[in-house]
């Protein structure tokens, strides 16, 4: 026993640990896969586009995945949870929470929302929603900043709760009162009102795969040092904190700034009004795909000589003047175009098997930037300031050649993630997302040169499929996102295996299936905002306040984890795409706030449950 | 750092979480007593198969240790009794192992003075004397059959906390990297009547004959009050499944009526000839703050032990926790444990004694036990 293992024994330990690491991320994402590219032949009954890249993006996405969840549990969680249960042994209260609040506005930066955000509300006409307008563009530095300051307030009270013993309800119950009320007010200003979203959503996105099991190893951390002997939810919290601060703090951005009366078109607004363009979610066309079906010179001499179109020929006008003129269209100096209709040839897979606009080695610099900013500039603070309290403390820094080994883990495996759904799962879900509203209406299938026409005639039952449809999305891709299932796993830990990490995961998918399949109907049917948030959140509040402390932590932290790297592109693309076929919709926002509220409900419910179970069990009165 | 002159117990109290902060509370300060603590699981066996679409958790504990004079165990147990109300169903266990050795620091957990608890005459309902506890490190994935297993050949519901195991992949730096997380360590309490019938279930179910596959030890017990859930009562009955078998096991005797078809399969294992069991095994454990632990740990497998198993507790002191700001600040220790011939004691005790006196460690103690039994693959 005592001497080095030899190379094959070590290879033969390494074996058995790749392959369950692998195969565990393989089980995380072949729903969500599998799922798209099934939906999309035999619903939809549409080629895949991009099969190629498609293939290989997921494949990288596994490996990536790997390697970044291995980092997690090697690298950035243990050197969260040291810093955790080194700091309040260490150094005064105020070092504890200026060091949180700094943590706060670096993740924030770290992984910027902001560009997601930008994508969701890429359609928004300054006429339409001025104030919105105004703060995604005018103010958008203004936007990072408060939302920065948000988590970073989050960080330190959520510490400060450990400190205090102060139970999480106490803090979540006035919190969201007074999130609905500025919610309610804001509701009835027409001004005010098209921000809710994109408020709602800040809270949804700040949240990403990094700050979440850093911040939860962290408080970790702090409850080894700090708390009473109840350890079952030790640790958590931070999370729910840091999504309610931001969408706080952009509420109040907002209103200061229409107060400050100065933003787009309103008297004080000192950016230039500029022309807008329009961003179209159509894809381009792929010239390999056009393959028209010719009138051919026989029928067309058949046209000429009986002047009678074939039935089943469309007629439409291009260009020129129309007019609606006593309930009939009027139209004026156009031309008329006579179309064969397009017959559809099944297809599986379309010739176009590369997306020729993105070079693999471009996308994979890209992400690799992502990835070291998003870890290397955190695990610099962390280091640093770990360094500088055993300093002070007169100790030495003592780490483990694990520790180095899982951040270059988690630096690869965020790169080889970034890039796989860059490569793979985009191009999956923007087909999806850009398809999904055919069906209930016509329109030109993502990637293709002619239109299709609605799979469904009636429209209700076309919308319901892109609702159910919703929910699976939702599902699936919860499964697969990486910061849950690092949250799942300590939750397991946390409660030493009796919360199961597959009864988090399913609880949570399910709420946030759930969550997306209502942010389906909001858009389908363009229902405000707020008609969908204020009685979910009221039922929370009594869910919450009924519901165990423990759960209540875990629900609402599974919350903020929900909406990271894979869901958001997911669900954006077919939110842009259901909305671009409603009239009226013009941002994809909501969606993700819609998501965040679900997994609560779903989890608060399954802890009634499980309790009520075990109730029956405490009381019983031996004889 | 010097042997304690008197004979010394260890407890252990398995109390629910939600009852845990006043029952911690109340020993430490009405006993001045010193606290580890850890988190636990407890068993849950579905009584239907309808119940397992359910969502359920498992019910979730706290693993208390005490150190007190041999004397005193007796008072400590009754007051945890009490506190723990462990006359109610499912609502937990105390129980005590004598030491053979103890080595403590100034600053042990150890309580030398005399608690200001009062004995009954007369012991609690539930009381017990031939007791051993089982304890088992299993392959992760084979711990649910194990503990069922148990549950089905008699025992208590078995109590699950996590541990870190040290062995082989340690010696390569790089290897460290696939080391599972933590390792499951299954605590059973079993009567002296089923403690065969439930090592044979552990062994095999938890296939602790195959290698690499684990290793299980037996501690006697001297004293304790069980009380632990193994099945979920359904709503509509007065008492539960395991009420009910409890009651005829009392009135048996024996357990031996009960149905074991369950795991025989199981019984006619492979590998069988390859278990060891030994005799003269004794568990030496070294309690010292976290900080320390990976070097102790280091140390001692240089010096020769075949392995090592490491949990980590939250000491609870009471007022000793505050610090000036007035904020409570407990103070991190590990338990290393190993599993050694009685022959190999002596020099490994050596070798902590000399990193505890280097280090300046006065929260530290070492102790052992003598185990019954042991049970591992030899390859």
């Amino acid at each position: 026993m005592s001497s080095t293992p030899s190379f094959s024994t070590s290879l033969t330990i390494l074996w058995p640990y790749v392959r369950e690491n692998f195969l565990d991320q393989v089980k995380s994402i072949w729903f969500i896969v599998a799922y798209l590219a099934l939906f999309q032949l035999f619903i939809l009954q549409l080629p895949l586009v991009y099969v190629g890249s498609i293939i290989a993006g997921i494949a990288i996405v596994a490996f990536g995945l790997m390697f970044f969840m291995e980092g997690l549990r090697l690298g950035l969680m243990p050197l969260g949870e040291t810093i955790g249960a080194i700091l309040p042994r260490n150094a005064a209260l105020w070092a504890v929470l200026a060091f949180a609040f700094l943590l706060g506005i670096g993740a924030t930066f770290a992984e910027p929302a902001i560009a997601v955000l930008r994508s969701a509300g890429a359609g928004v006409q300054p006429e339409a929603a001025p104030l919105l307008y105004s703060m995604l563009n005018d103010f958008a530095s203004q936007l990072v900043l408060v939302v920065g300051v948000g988590v970073g307030c989050a960080v330190m009270l959520g510490i400060l709760r450990f400190y205090y013993q102060w139970s999480l309800k106490w803090l979540i119950l006035p919190g969201v009162s007074l999130l609905l009320i500025l919610t309610l007010i804001a509701q009835n200003n027409p001004v005010l009102q098209p921000v809710l979203g994109l408020a709602w959503d800040c809270g949804a996105v700040t949240t990403g795969p990094v700050t979440v099991p850093l911040v939860l190893a962290l408080g970790i951390g702090v409850c080894r040092v700090m708390g009473d002997g109840d350890t079952s939810n030790a640790g958590f919290g931070i999370v729910t904190l840091a999504s309610l601060f931001p969408i706080l703090a952009v509420l109040l951005l907002s209103f200061g700034h229409y107060t400050a009366k100065d933003y787009y078109g309103a008297e004080n607004y000192k950016g230039e009004v500029r022309q807008v363009q329009q961003i179209s979610n159509d894809a381009q066309v792929n010239e390999d795909l056009i393959s028209y079906e010719p009138i051919s010179e026989q029928e067309y001499q058949e046209f000429l000589t009986t002047g009678v179109i074939p039935e089943d020929y469309r007629l439409r006008f291009e260009a020129g003047d129309h007019e609606l003129i006593d309930g009939r269209i009027s139209v004026d100096q156009s031309a008329m175009v006579i179309e064969k209709p397009v017959v559809f040839e099944r297809q599986f897979f379309a010739s176009q098997r590369w997306d020729s606009s993105v070079s693999p080695g471009q996308a994979f610099a890209e992400s690799a930037i992502t990835a070291v900013r998003a870890i290397v500039p955190l695990c610099l603070f962390l280091w640093f300031s770990l360094w500088l309290v055993l300093r002070l403390a007169g100790e030495k820094l003592r780490v483990s050649s694990e520790l180095g080994i899982g951040i270059l883990f988690s630096v690869l495996g965020m790169a080889l993630f970034v890039l796989g759904i860059t490569l793979g799962l985009t191009p999956l879900g923007s087909q999806l997302g850009g398809n999904i509203p055919i069906t209930f209406t016509d329109l030109i299938p993502w990637g293709m040169d002619r239109g299709a026409s609605a799979l469904f005639n009636s429209e209700t039952l076309g919308k319901l499929v892109a609702i159910i449809f919703g929910f699976f999305l939702g599902y699936g891709a919860t499964l697969a996102e990486p910061a849950l299932n690092a949250l799942g796993a300590t939750v397991e830990k946390i409660t030493v295996g009796a919360f199961r990490k597959a009864l988090l995961m399913q609880s949570v998918a399910i709420g946030v299936g759930l969550g997306i399949a209502v942010g389906v109907l909001k858009i389908a049917y363009n229902i405000p905002l707020a008609w969908l948030l204020i009685p979910p959140y009221l039922l929370l509040l009594v869910l919450t306040w009924i519901s165990s402390e423990e759960f209540v932590n875990f629900g609402w932290d599974s919350a903020g984890v929900t909406t990271g790297p894979i869901t958001v592109p997911l669900v954006l693309a077919m939110g842009l795409g259901i909305g671009g076929a409603v009239p009226g919709v013009t941002d994809g926002f909501g969606l993700l706030a819609l998501a965040s509220v679900g997994p609560i409900i779903t989890v608060l419910l399954v802890g009634l449950i499980v309790s009520r179970t075990s109730k029956i069990q405490e009381n019983e009165v031996s004889l | 750092m010097k042997p304690y002159s008197q004979p010394v117990s260890l407890v252990t109290a398995v109390v629910p979480q939600h009852r845990a902060v006043s029952i911690i509370d109340q020993l430490v300060d009405e006993g001045n007593l010193i606290i580890l603590q850890t988190d636990a699981r407890g068993t849950l066996v579905h009584q239907h198969w309808f119940k397992r679409l359910l969502p359920t958790m498992s019910p979730e504990f706290e693993y208390l240790q005490f150190a007190v004079r041999k004397e005193q165990a007796k008072a400590l147990l009754v007051k945890i009794y009490e506190l723990a109300e462990l006359h109610r169903p499912g609502t937990g266990a105390v129980y005590v192992v004598e030491c053979d050795q103890y080595v403590s620091g100034n600053n042990s957990f150890l309580c030398e003075q005399d608690l200001p608890f009062n004995i009954p005459s007369e012991p609690p309902s539930g009381y017990k004397e031939n007791i051993y506890a089982l304890y088992s490190l299993i392959q992760s994935g084979h711990t649910e059959t194990a503990i069922r297993a148990a549950v089905q050949a008699g025992s208590h519901g078995p109590i699950v906390f996590l541990s870190e195991g040290r062995g082989t992949r340690d010696k390569v730096p790089w290897l460290k990297i696939t080391k599972k997380p933590y390792e499951e360590v299954i605590v059973t309490l079993v009567n002296k009547v089923d403690r065969l019938a439930v090592k044979e279930a552990l062994v095999n179910a938890g296939r602790i004959k195959t290698p690499g596959g684990g290793i299980l030890y037996d501690i006697p017990v001297s004293q304790a009050c069980v009380n632990l859930p193994a099945t979920v009562a359904a709503g509509s009955q007065l008492a539960s499944t395991h009420h009910m078998v409890a009651a005829i096991d009392e009135l048996m005797g024996h357990t031996d009526w009960r149905d074991c078809t369950s795991f025989s399969g199981e019984l006619s294992g492979v590998h069988r000839q390859q278990a060891i069991e030994h005799t003269n095994r004794c568990l030496l454990a070294l309690v010292l703050p976290r900080k320390n632990v990976y070097e102790a740990v280091d140390l001692i497998i240089e010096a020769g032990a075949p392995g090592a198993n490491i949990s980590f507790f939250k000491q609870f002191a009471g007022r000793a926790d505050r610090d000036e700001s007035g904020f409570i600040k407990h103070h991190e220790m590990a338990m290393i444990r190993l599993i050694l011939p009685v022959e190999k004691r002596e020099a490994l005790t050596q070798v902590w004694l000399d990193y505890i006196e280097q280090h300046n460690l006065e929260s530290s103690s070492i102790f052992s036990h003598r185990l019954s039994d042991t049970v591992r693959y030899s390859g």
